[in-house]
């Protein structure tokens, strides 16, 4: 298939199907299907152009930049207040990339409104928590990291069924995910990609080192069987003026432990070392709330993950762990201030490498601030600051609307800080983008 | 404390009728007729609201929105955007009590999440509109001195004069406005005009309002076009409803977190 091709064809499409739209909308509305067992079919979705440059190109090995068309096409179809269904397909191109070129369902799945219980099954996101951006608690879909910075379509669906029961204030929430899905993780060509280091210590003589050769095994990945079937449970309600809510669950760490499997010396000075990525079982237990205090908006979660350690073949540190974030907003008539502390206590002091993904936020502040300029502009900035390793991330957007449902975006991506720390290590790759985006 | 999302009650309180004599009515009374068939058990609509600056240009959005109130006289209100596409799906509801402060939870279909969220201040606008919380507001005529300052005619309709000033610190704080004057009709108690009053005492804002009639298989009257510019930039908000329902009974478990993020 001729993406390029489909990406010009793409405003001819979204006017016709802006207009599909346009009429079912006027021919339904909040209160008919209350009333009535209508059927209710809507297209929309999103278009967008997005374009990356980073600042430095330092590896001939890596892409440092992005150029993507990419359409994102809804169907939502309603059939009274019975039952619903709802696709998302994404078509992406990236110019600068062809292996992330990719044709794919994000979700699809069938809601099912009982009495009391709403029932969801299919390839779908399931976000749990009350924080800001960061959910310590929201831990059943895995997530593509292949941008570590563009988290807007991060969450992968993922195939599950779940219930919801509703008793007086209460929900109470249980989700089976019978089959297993990783994160997908940066490309070796990826600026995200951090490499392994060139050379390691000769554990018989400190003052000498050895170059080496990285090799990866087949990871070994749970079964697709009933063995390694995921599951979590929840508890929602309001006390008074708080929103409450605990968690449970059971199945897999979506990123990999790095095994080490095999050192093979290769001659005096180079080794081959032999590394197979394995997906460790894990629970978590959750709990979060939200109120509010005068004006400002408060909210906290905290998650304490139970890592699986038993054969203590772990190369790395695997003991249990627990985050938590808390965080506090004002709005105000034309903007918003956010600031949100995050925070990680691990048994025995452990520390973590910068490229683990789970362990990013170890003592962080980060805070958001929004200004809306007219009818039409909003300027926002947006960062975090780790102070264990003191290391940071900033992003000033400049977002303008240019008619209804059409806007366009210009920002930049600035990290800093010792190379220890996870935005440290990616100092390197500061950012410009745009994008132009149409949503219909 | 009353905040947030009561657009159907600025239609129900400021275009309503009544069939009284107006001989010798006060300003009070005038106030106390329009508010007193404001009320409804249930109302839902659909409204379009254009927001254009100076230069012409326009942005348009659209919600959907159903109240109810109960016994104890707490308000619900469920709104639903649905335009533009950037912000449809997006569900907003809150829950205003007579004796506490009120709930209120945003719905943000692209995070898939509800949150609980703050009242906003009275002098905020009302989704990036020339209309304030508090224009939006149910106004509690006991927070106000009204005064008739005689008879006029707008748009050609002969409307009772009335002057509205604040008349407590707590309202004189809290408000946008040191005044207002209030052009009600004398046929049907719909207010059509207001002139604003900043509290430097200068004229800030003009609301007009128009397409007045009766709402199908009701008694009420609403006012189907509504208008406020703003005189200081030249932004204008223009707000136009349909599909008005008054009373026909509406579900208390639509104003719920479950319903609410069924707005996909």
């Amino acid at each position: 298939m001729n993406l390029i091709k489909n990406i010009f064809l793409l405003p001819i499409c979204l006017y016709s199907l802006t207009d599909l739209a346009q009429a079912q909308d006027d021919s339904t509305s909040l209160f008919t299907e209350i009333l009535e067992e209508k059927v209710d079919l809507k297209l929309g979705g999103m278009a967008e152009v997005d374009h990356i440059s980073y600042l430095q190109s330092k590896s001939k090995n890596k892409i440092y930049s992005r150029n993507q068309g990419l359409l994102h096409l809804n169907l939502n179809s309603k059939i009274g207040n019975k039952a619903r269904m709802y696709s998302q397909i994404e078509v992406r191109e990236d110019l600068s990339d062809p292996a992330r070129n990719r044709i794919f369902m994000q979700e699809a799945y069938m809601d099912i409104y009982l009495n009391k219980l709403d029932v969801r099954v299919g390839k779908q996101v399931i976000t749990w928590g009350t924080a800001d951006a960061i959910n310590f608690t929201s831990n059943i879909n895995p997530y593509n990291f292949t941008d570590l910075l563009d988290v807007r379509y991060q969450t992968i669906g993922v195939f599950s069924a779940k219930a919801d029961y509703f008793v007086s204030d209460w929900k109470f929430t249980g989700v089976l995910i019978p089959v297993f899905n990783p994160n997908i993780l940066p490309a070796s060509n990826s600026p995200w990609s951090t490499p392994l280091p060139e050379r390691v210590p000769n554990p018989f003589d400190p003052t000498r080192s050895f170059h080496a050769d990285y090799e990866f095994i087949n990871p070994v990945l749970p079964s697709k069987d009933i063995n390694s079937i995921q599951y979590a449970v929840k508890v929602a309600t309001t006390l008074g003026k708080v929103d409450l809510s605990a968690s449970y669950y059971n199945g897999y760490n979506d990123l990999p432990v790095q095994f080490l499997q095999t050192i093979i010396p290769l001659n005096m000075d180079s080794v081959n070392i032999l590394i197979q990525p394995e997906y460790r079982p894990w629970q978590i237990i959750g709990a979060d709330f939200a109120s509010v205090l005068g004006k400002f908006s408060i909210r906290g979660e905290a998650a304490y993950y139970i890592t699986d350690n038993s054969d203590k073949l772990n190369a790395f540190n695997n003991e249990p762990y627990l985050q938590y974030v808390l965080g506090i907003d004002r709005r105000f008539d034309k903007g918003l201030i956010l600031l949100q502390w995050l925070h990680e206590f691990t048994s025995n002091n452990q520390s973590f490498s910068p490229q683990d993904l789970n362990h990013i936020f170890q003592k962080s502040m980060m805070a958001r601030v929004e200004y809306t300029i007219g009818d039409y502009t909003k300027i926002a900035v947006k960062g975090v600051y780790n102070l264990e390793a003191e290391d940071y991330y900033i992003r000033p957007e400049l977002t303008y609307e240019i008619t209804s449902g059409l806007n366009l975006t210009l920002l930049a991506d600035i990290l800093d800080g010792p190379s220890q720390g996870f935005f440290g290590q990616y100092k390197d790759n500061d950012r410009v983008q745009a994008r132009l985006k149409y949503n219909f | 404390m009353k905040k947030i999302g009561r657009i159907i009650f600025v239609i129900l309180f400021l275009f309503n009728i009544d069939i009284i004599n107006a001989q010798n009515i006060t300003a009070d009374k005038i106030m106390e007729k329009a508010d007193e068939q404001g009320s409804s058990n249930d109302e839902k609509s659909q409204m379009t609201m254009t927001l254009i600056n100076s230069k012409g240009k326009q942005l348009v959005r659209k919600i959907e929105q159903v109240t109810r109130q109960d016994n104890n006289k707490n308000r619900s209100i469920l709104i639903r955007f649905q335009a533009p596409a950037d912000v449809k799906g997006t569900g907003f509801l809150a829950v205003e009590y007579t004796d506490k402060d009120d709930d209120q939870w945003l719905y943000l279909p692209a995070l898939n999440k509800t949150r609980r969220i703050s009242a906003s201040d009275e002098t905020d606008s009302f989704m990036g509109s020339d209309f304030t919380f508090e224009d939006l507001d149910r106004e509690d005529l006991k927070d106000y001195n009204y005064k008739l300052i005689g008879t006029a005619s707008y748009d050609g309709v002969a409307c009772y004069h009335i002057e509205a000033t604040p008349n407590n610190d707590k309202k004189k704080k809290e408000s946008g406005y040191s005044k207002r004057e209030i052009f009600v009709r004398k046929d049907n108690f719909v207010i059509v005009h207001i002139k604003f009053y900043g509290k430097d005492g200068q004229l800030k804002k003009l609301y007009k309002a128009s397409d007045v009639k009766q709402v199908a298989s009701s008694t009420k009257y609403r006012a189907y076009k509504m208008e406020v510019e703003e005189l200081k930039t030249g932004h204008k908000t223009v707000l136009t409803l349909e599909n008005i329902i008054i009373n026909k009974g509406v579900p208390s478990d639509l104003f719920t977190q479950r319903y609410l993020e069924r707005s996909n």
